[in-house]
């Protein structure tokens, strides 16, 4: 038996970690994405409203040169006390004639361009700018810029907010991932241990799982019922070999007494007592190929590569001829009326077989005088054929075990056989994919078969 | 006559030798599958004789490779596996007839005289078969005593022919069933027996001896073989 491994090694581990793994990336890169569309979305701002600066100053050039200009920037200046904006304007020598600062930090030979810079010093604080620089007639220069503050500020808030995002996000996934791991894993031992007990010989072992749809409730209800047909095959079994112990050594013992008898009678008669035991070594050899065509057709799986399409009903046909002159000796008819061809997928050996075993059955135990019905029917997609006798009965009890190997009606009990023939008839209609039944709401015997219909 | 013996259980050979030597065949034997093709390469016995289990053939594969090796002899396989399924896989793989582990001893020799048979026919163009007073019509499928015609079933006339093709030579149950009704097992009803009264009834001449003999526990003889006791 093969131990579950823990969870930091199991497949299931293996994959929740993948997955959080996964979660992390795109987390991160989803970040990514909007900080990185948020800081353009914010730069392009800056560079409108910093491009409006410019037409706005140019205006006041164009009507009132340079003393618009300066008075433009007073006004300004008393708008806007804050440093959001900068703007100066010198002369061709340098010299300041306004602006709300008195030196440019950026480059003032870089014309008509926008450019980054940190302003001067003010106490401790140094702030971002985008700027240009305007040449006007008569060598001045006019020199503006927008603050990137708040700009990075926001930035700065959205990769904090992610950082913490992801954490929270991975360290989620990561968590419920762990539990669920170990909640599966816990089912799957749940599993694995029945299956190590019943390894060790505890075939009553089952998996206890509350009903639920879930496909926990599946898998485990679907191990519980392999339990089950294990228990039963493993039960039949040992049944089997009791029975055959018992079917097989019986005649031999008879071969025994019969030999015996051989070595110490006095009479002549030799021919009886070989013919005697060569009847006994015939049924016992019958016996034991009967238990060999149950074992092989309930263990293993039908080769459906040999199925042919078989007419169920000439197949009938063909065997109650066979039988209908038996039947007639002993006071019997067929009640049978074969219908058109009506075909099934199977191996035409067996199924005569099995048809001939259910026909030997009848003919054992209905009663003179009554009659054997026989009938072939397609239903739909299925072919239903049944064969009836009214005179026939048996109690509920032994209808059960009408299939069970070695197991025989009470009324049987002087009439020849093992208990073998519907044990095969139902171990053939299995390998057919056949339902058998003997419905019990009839008076006297019957027994149906059902199947799918073969279309040619 | 030759027939090739392919058996590695030593009593069982003996067994086979001696029953092919009882029809008067030349017997040679083989333990193994190879030692079986490289005589059939060299060889054209009439019937084969094969176990399917050989030590260096296993199954159908044996049973075919005979097949290719000779095209013209009968093969009789002998087999302890003898389920219906076992035999019928026997037939497909080219085996012209399927005898079961433990047989009967005479069922074997009535087995292996059908074969020897079948191997020695030669075609005649009259169909007409005559046992007795009963002239036989193969293609017309009619039965006449003196211009008096007996009505038979299909099955009853198939099977008064299997008993013509072989007559003077038991036939069992079990050979009856395969060649007439295609049964491959072994029915828990007697319905071969009641068959063949049915038939006694039809072709007997009252006041006269059957000329289908019982032979118990073992099957039937057309016409008596009137020096073996052993039959009624």
């Amino acid at each position: 038996m093969v131990d579950l491994p823990k969870p930091g090694k199991s497949a299931l581990g293996r994959m929740v970690l993948t997955i959080t793994a996964l979660s992390l990336l795109l987390s991160v890169g989803l970040a990514s994405g909007i900080i990185v569309t948020t800081k353009h979305s914010l730069d392009r701002q800056v560079e409108e409203t910093l491009a409006a600066d410019v037409l706005g100053f140019m205006d006041l050039y164009e009507q009132r040169r340079v003393i618009g200009i300066r008075e433009g920037m007073e006004r300004r200046q008393t708008l806007f006390s804050d440093q959001s904006q900068i703007f100066l304007l010198q002369d061709k020598d340098g010299r300041k004639l306004g602006g709300n600062i008195d030196n440019w930090s950026g480059d003032t030979e870089l014309f008509d361009q926008l450019q980054d810079f940190h302003s001067a010093a003010e106490g401790d604080k140094s702030l971002p700018y985008r700027g240009t620089v305007l040449a006007l007639r008569g060598g001045f220069k006019l020199m503006m810029a927008r603050s990137l503050a708040d700009n990075e500020r926001v930035i700065a808030e959205q990769i904090r907010t992610s950082i913490i995002a992801t954490t929270l996000i991975t360290t989620l996934c990561a968590i419920l991932g762990l539990f669920f791991v170990r909640r599966v894993l816990r089912q799957i031992g749940a599993i694995n241990n029945v299956a190590r007990r019943v390894e060790q010989g505890f075939l009553n072992e089952r998996v206890n799982v509350p009903e639920k749809r879930d496909e926990y409730f599946a898998l485990t209800s679907n191990f519980n019922r392999m339990l089950d047909e294990l228990s039963t095959h493993h039960a039949r079994m040992n049944r089997l070999s009791e029975h055959i112990a018992h079917e097989l050594k019986t005649p031999l013992n008879r071969m025994k007494r019969v030999l015996h008898g051989l070595s110490t009678s006095k009479s002549e008669n030799v021919d009886a007592f070989v013919e005697k035991m060569e009847k006994e070594v015939d049924e016992t050899i019958d016996t034991f190929d009967a238990v060999l065509e149950i074992v092989t057709a309930n263990t293993t799986v039908a080769d459906k590569t040999r199925f042919e399409p078989v007419d169920i009903v000439t197949l009938i046909d063909d065997l109650v001829t066979l039988y209908e002159p038996v039947a007639h000796e002993l006071g019997l008819t067929f009640g049978w009326k074969p219908p058109a061809k009506v075909f099934i997928l199977g191996e035409r050996a067996p199924l005569q077989q099995m048809v001939s075993n259910v026909l030997d059955n009848a003919l054992k135990f209905a009663l003179p005088n009554s009659r054997i019905a026989i009938k072939v029917q397609s239903v739909e997609e299925a072919v239903v054929f049944n064969f009836m006798n009214n005179s026939a009965s048996f109690s509920d009890a032994e209808r059960e075990g009408l299939f069970s190997q070695f197991e025989r009606g009470s009324n049987a009990a002087d009439t020849p056989g093992y208990g073998l023939g519907l044990p095969l008839v139902k171990a053939i209609a299995s390998r057919h994919d056949m339902t058998v039944s003997i419905p019990g709401d009839t008076s006297g015997f019957k027994i149906e078969f059902r199947c799918a219909r073969h279309e040619t | 006559m030759q027939i090739l013996i392919i058996e590695d259980d030593r009593e069982t050979r003996e067994d086979l030798e001696a029953a092919a030597q009882e029809l008067g065949a030349e017997a040679t034997s083989v333990s193994k599958l190879a030692d079986a093709l490289a005589f059939l390469d060299q060889n054209s016995p009439s019937i084969v004789i094969a176990d399917r289990m050989l030590p260096d053939g296993d199954g159908l594969d044996a049973v075919q490779a005979l097949r290719n090796a000779s095209e013209t002899a009968l093969i009789l396989v002998v087999s302890a596996l003898g389920r219906s399924q076992n035999r019928i896989e026997g037939f497909k793989g080219g085996a012209d007839d399927y005898l079961s582990k433990p047989f009967d001893p005479l069922e074997l020799r009535a087995r292996l005289a059908s074969l020897k048979r079948r191997a020695e026919m030669i075609e005649t163009i009259d169909d007409v078969s005559v046992v007795g007073d009963l002239e036989i019509r193969r293609k017309a499928r009619t039965v006449h005593r003196n211009q008096d015609h007996i009505a038979l079933s299909p099955k009853e006339f198939d099977l008064l022919m299997y008993l013509v093709e072989n007559a003077g030579q038991l036939v069992t149950r079990t050979m009856l069933l395969e060649k007439v009704w295609g049964l491959h097992f072994s029915p828990q009803t007697n319905v071969v027996d009641v068959h063949i009264g049915r038939l006694r009834q039809k072709i007997d001449v009252p006041d006269q001896p059957s000329r289908l003999l019982t032979v118990r526990g073992k099957g039937y003889v057309l016409e008596p073989l009137s020096k073996d006791p052993a039959y009624d």
